[in-house]
């Protein structure tokens, strides 16, 4: 331990762990407060948060807020992440220096299982007791004290969300890390000899990799069988190691499950620990949270309540986020237009003005749209209806191949798949994860929404039904988010029956207490998820921006340059005094150039791939720049157009300016069945490089992003292809 | 004797229905009277709620004895096979090994009491204080012992007290 003390880094860290739902992001929230670190692209909590502690002398301590997790049997990809920070194993992650364990006091038996495998892990243990409060309220009794000593660990009662008993426990959290070798629990499950000897073995196999084993990884490996770890080991120690271990499992537990005996072995210690520490009135009371769910799991309410419910936040982020996105529109003209004047003409405004405040401005206009979603997205988490869906929309997802786990990764989807795709970290089974992670990107995120707008506010005629309920308009933007599932359904279906082929899993989820959501985590998370996609505006598609403004602004010909000077000269001379007559000089001059810049180059060369889809090199040209985000088509077609990039789905003069555009003979570019070829494309195609990133880094291998983009550019082609070609034989808006 | 047993079955189970499907009405009355505010009425309606739901859960019994009884010599019989409100003890947990853990280490595992609080493509099992959604498939392999109680024990599941 004098070891472990001298090596310790100056700030101490310490693990927050304990099962889902026990209120471990309250009580990580109300410790740290605001000095978090997050990950990129918050999940449920699915990603490594860090906050800072402040000790009462000044010092601070890193608290790091581990995945919830029933155990440490690691085998989902969260419970690997919380066992790989105990035992230090986890990337970019200082070693632990003590845990603090947060344990449910109305559920303490079952949360003092994941507890009976921390013991085991050699360090300092700090217990809190949260929502005694309602413990209190079930009329269950827990002696705190006779706990405490039994384990030989501070047992400190808190109340999370009322800031109840918090000093109590910074303090027990402050004499952990003070204490020059903090005490180590005096309690842990018997376990028998030979499981003992069986740890020693393996510790000693694996010295000769030159690492040691700690006593927690060896355990682990094993009792679970086919875990992450064990896998691991194998990896690291070879096939020699996977069969000692394979003998050595048979010899301990000969024809006995391990698990069966872990978990009787485990129960057994509970019970003697708890007993007459806990007084609890019956073994199976109800709670109002069952009559609440009487309704809302319900076989035809609660499907009726569900549906009501996505009705109402899809409307909600409609209708209230419009007045917030013309201000942020607002800004962005006034900004626009105050640097357009203050700068010269040239480069340096172009850039500016067509580039950067064009394309950054354009795409953060959806800041309004993100945070409603996020909003109930979180405020349905944080309360516990989610797995209330989750159980409500199983059936539906189970007929395609996934489970109920899948539905929260898909719903969060339609934000954005890059938090989608974390959020599948929650589901076990690896071609089930693997299944979601591949569909979710078909999900209408929030970025295919401009494209929408855009094209059906410019396209799609304006027609109203049944005294303007249904609007053509509205309808169709439906069903282009409707397509996206439709598409999924058969692609996990396919997905499942081929590639990723098994059994369906079992499926087997916690349904919490209900509890009115905690204002503080709903704002955080909305808070963090805002500012990711801030970031994200204010790089990748910043950075294509300009790239894009770049292509299409070099070379500046000169003969072009000449040639229109001489124009406007005559112009000039004959005494045309009219603005328009010059606008019309200037766009003819910026559309020659364009057809001689890199872009426009680049774009001939595209044009016969794209021409059976109905589009122009303009449009090919758009679609391949938006490759890094969807929402840049939106600046590159404002770009494109000569009209100076100063485009977004508002803008009447991008509209107008695609309704003018025409093939060289003269017909127009744009009509019905291209912009439908357009958004059908945009619907199913994966234009999103951190989407594909985090398929990467969720599945360990840039061959599932290649798969990704491979399947769904082929679908949305083909699918392309066939809108344009049976809109265009039918005659539509012709 | 056998014809007898199915009719009598049969009966029941429709009977059953029945009471499910009035059970549901009363529901949807209760948030209605809740919503205009009629006290009366409601208090009416919970009465009658009540004593459906007490009929409900005791002839669940008696159709899972009757089961039980049937299908094997001793009295455990698939947690797939209750009706909302069944209370019992896990018998055995079977299944696929890694669902079979979890569910050990959820606190489902032989010995412990287990009451089902919904039914239908997924069974919602109270284990103490937890409660579990499991499919209906996967809870055919968790057999539970019967309690044999003849008195209706009231559930609150539907009822608001």
């Amino acid at each position: 331990m004098t070891d472990a003390k001298s090596t310790r880094s100056a700030v101490p860290t310490l693990a927050l762990i304990g099962n889902p739902n026990t209120g471990k992001t309250t009580l990580f929230n109300a410790l740290t407060g605001l000095s978090q670190q997050v990950g990129n692209y918050p999940g449920v909590t699915v990603e490594r948060k860090i906050g800072a502690l402040q000790h009462s002398d000044g010092r601070s301590i890193n608290i790091v807020d581990l995945p919830g997790t029933y155990s440490l049997s690691a085998h989902s990809p969260d419970e690997a992440i919380a066992v790989d920070a105990l035992i230090s194993r986890q990337q970019d992650l200082a070693p632990i220096d003590g845990v603090l364990c947060i344990v449910d006091a109305a559920n303490i038996r079952r949360n003092f299982y994941l507890l009976s495998q921390l013991v085991e892990a050699e360090l300092p243990i700090v217990i809190a007791l949260n929502m005694i409060d309602i413990a209190e309220t079930r009329a269950i009794t827990i002696d705190a004290e006779k706990l405490s000593q039994r384990l030989g660990l501070p047992v400190v009662p808190v109340c999370a969300h009322r800031r109840q008993g918090l000093d109590t426990l910074r303090k027990a959290l402050e004499n952990l890390v003070d204490a020059p070798s903090p005490a180590l629990p005096s309690n842990s499950p018997e376990l028998p000899v030979q499981i003992r000897e069986g740890v020693e073995q393996l510790q000693e196999d694996f010295t000769k990799t030159g690492r040691s084993l700690s006593y927690l990884e060896s355990l682990r490996t094993l009792i679970d069988d086919d875990s992450y770890l064990e896998e691991r080991l194998v990896a690291e120690a070879g096939d020699g190691f996977a069969r000692q271990l394979k003998t050595l499992r048979q010899q301990i537990f000969t024809d006995a499950d391990p698990g069966e005996f872990e978990s009787q072995t485990r129960y057994t210690w509970i019970d003697a620990l708890l007993s007459d520490a806990l007084q609890q009135p019956d073994e199976l009371h109800s709670n109002p949270s069952d009559r609440i769910d009487g309704l809302l799991t319900h076989r035809f309410f609660g499907i009726a309540a569900f549906a009501l419910l996505n009705a109402f936040v899809f409307q909600a982020i409609y209708s209230w986020s419009g007045p917030l996105m013309d201000i942020i529109e607002g800004l962005f003209a006034t900004l626009g237009g105050w640097v357009g004047s203050a700068l010269p003409v040239g480069p340096v405004q172009s850039l500016l003005v067509d580039g950067v405040l064009a394309g950054v401005g354009g795409v953060l206009i959806f800041l309004p749209q993100i945070a409603i979603l996020f909003l109930f997205i979180s405020l349905l988490e944080d309360c516990g209806y989610m797995a209330r869906a989750a159980l409500l929309m199983d059936r539906l997802l189970t007929r395609c191949g996934l489970s109920g786990k899948s539905f929260i990764p898909l719903l969060s989807s339609f934000a954005c798949a890059v938090p989608g795709i974390m959020a599948t970290r929650t589901i076990e089974d690896r071609r089930d994860r693997l299944a979601t992670i591949l569909v979710a990107p078909l999900m209408s995120c929030s970025a295919r929404l401009p494209v929408y707008i855009l094209f059906i506010a410019a396209f799609v005629p304006e027609r109203t039904w049944a005294g303007g309920l249904f609007n053509l308009q509205g309808m169709a933007l439906l069903a282009f988010y409707a397509l996206g599932i439709l598409v999924a359904i058969p692609m996990a279906f396919l997905l499942k029956k081929t590639l990723l082929k098994g059994e369906a899993p079992p499926f087997l989820l916690e349904l919490p207490s209900y509890k009115w959501p905690e204002p503080r985590n709903v704002l955080l998370r909305v808070y963090q998820n805002c500012w990711a996609f801030v970031v994200r505006a204010g790089s990748i598609i910043l950075a294509t921006t300009i790239a894009m403004w770049s292509l299409a602004y070099f070379p500046r010909d000169e003969q072009i340059t000449e040639q229109f000077e001489r124009e406007r000269a005559a112009l000039e001379s004959a005494g045309q005094t009219s603005a328009a007559a010059f606008n019309t000089l200037d766009s003819r001059m910026a559309a020659a150039q364009i057809e001689a810049s890199y872009l426009g180059r680049a774009g001939h060369l595209l044009e016969p791939l794209v021409r059976p889809l109905g589009w122009d090199w303009r449009i090919g040209m758009a679609v391949v720049a938006s490759f890094p985000a969807r929402e840049v088509v939106i600046s590159a077609l404002g770009t494109i157009y000569s009209l100076g990039g100063d485009q977004d789905e508002e803008s009447e003069d991008l509209r107008t300016a695609m309704r003018r555009a025409t093939w060289p003979d003269g017909r127009p570019v744009f009509t019905l069945p291209v912009a439908l070829s357009i958004m059908v494309f945009f619907a199913l195609c994966a234009q999103c490089l951190s989407t594909l990133v985090v398929i990467q880094r969720e599945t360990g291998s840039w061959g599932w992003s290649a798969f990704s983009f491979s399947y769904m550019t082929a679908l949305a082609y083909i699918a392309a292809l066939l809108t344009y070609q049976i809109g265009t034989a039918l005659g539509w808006g012709i | 004797m056998v014809d007898i047993i199915i009719i009598t079955e049969l009966s029941v189970k429709i009977y059953l229905h029945i009471c499910e499907i009035y059970i549901d009405l009363g529901l949807f009355l209760i948030i209605f009277t809740y919503m205009f505010g009629m006290p009366n009425i409601k208090q009416q309606h919970q009465t009658i709620i009540m004593q459906a739901n007490l009929t409900f859960v005791f002839l669940n019994e008696r159709i899972t004895v009757m089961n039980a009884n049937k299908s094997s010599t001793n009295l455990s019989y698939p947690l797939s096979d209750c009706y909302p409100g069944n209370e019992g003890t896990v018998a055995e947990v079977a299944g696929p090994a890694r669902f079979a853990a979890r569910l050990r280490e959820l606190g489902l595992l032989p010995g412990v009491r287990v009451r089902l609080l919904r039914s239908g493509s997924a069974l919602v099992v109270q284990v103490g204080e937890t409660r579990l959604a499991i499919r209906r498939r996967d809870a055919e392999s968790i057999r539970v012992c019967t309690d044999l109680a003849f008195a209706p024990k009231p559930t609150a599941n539907l009822t608001t007290s």
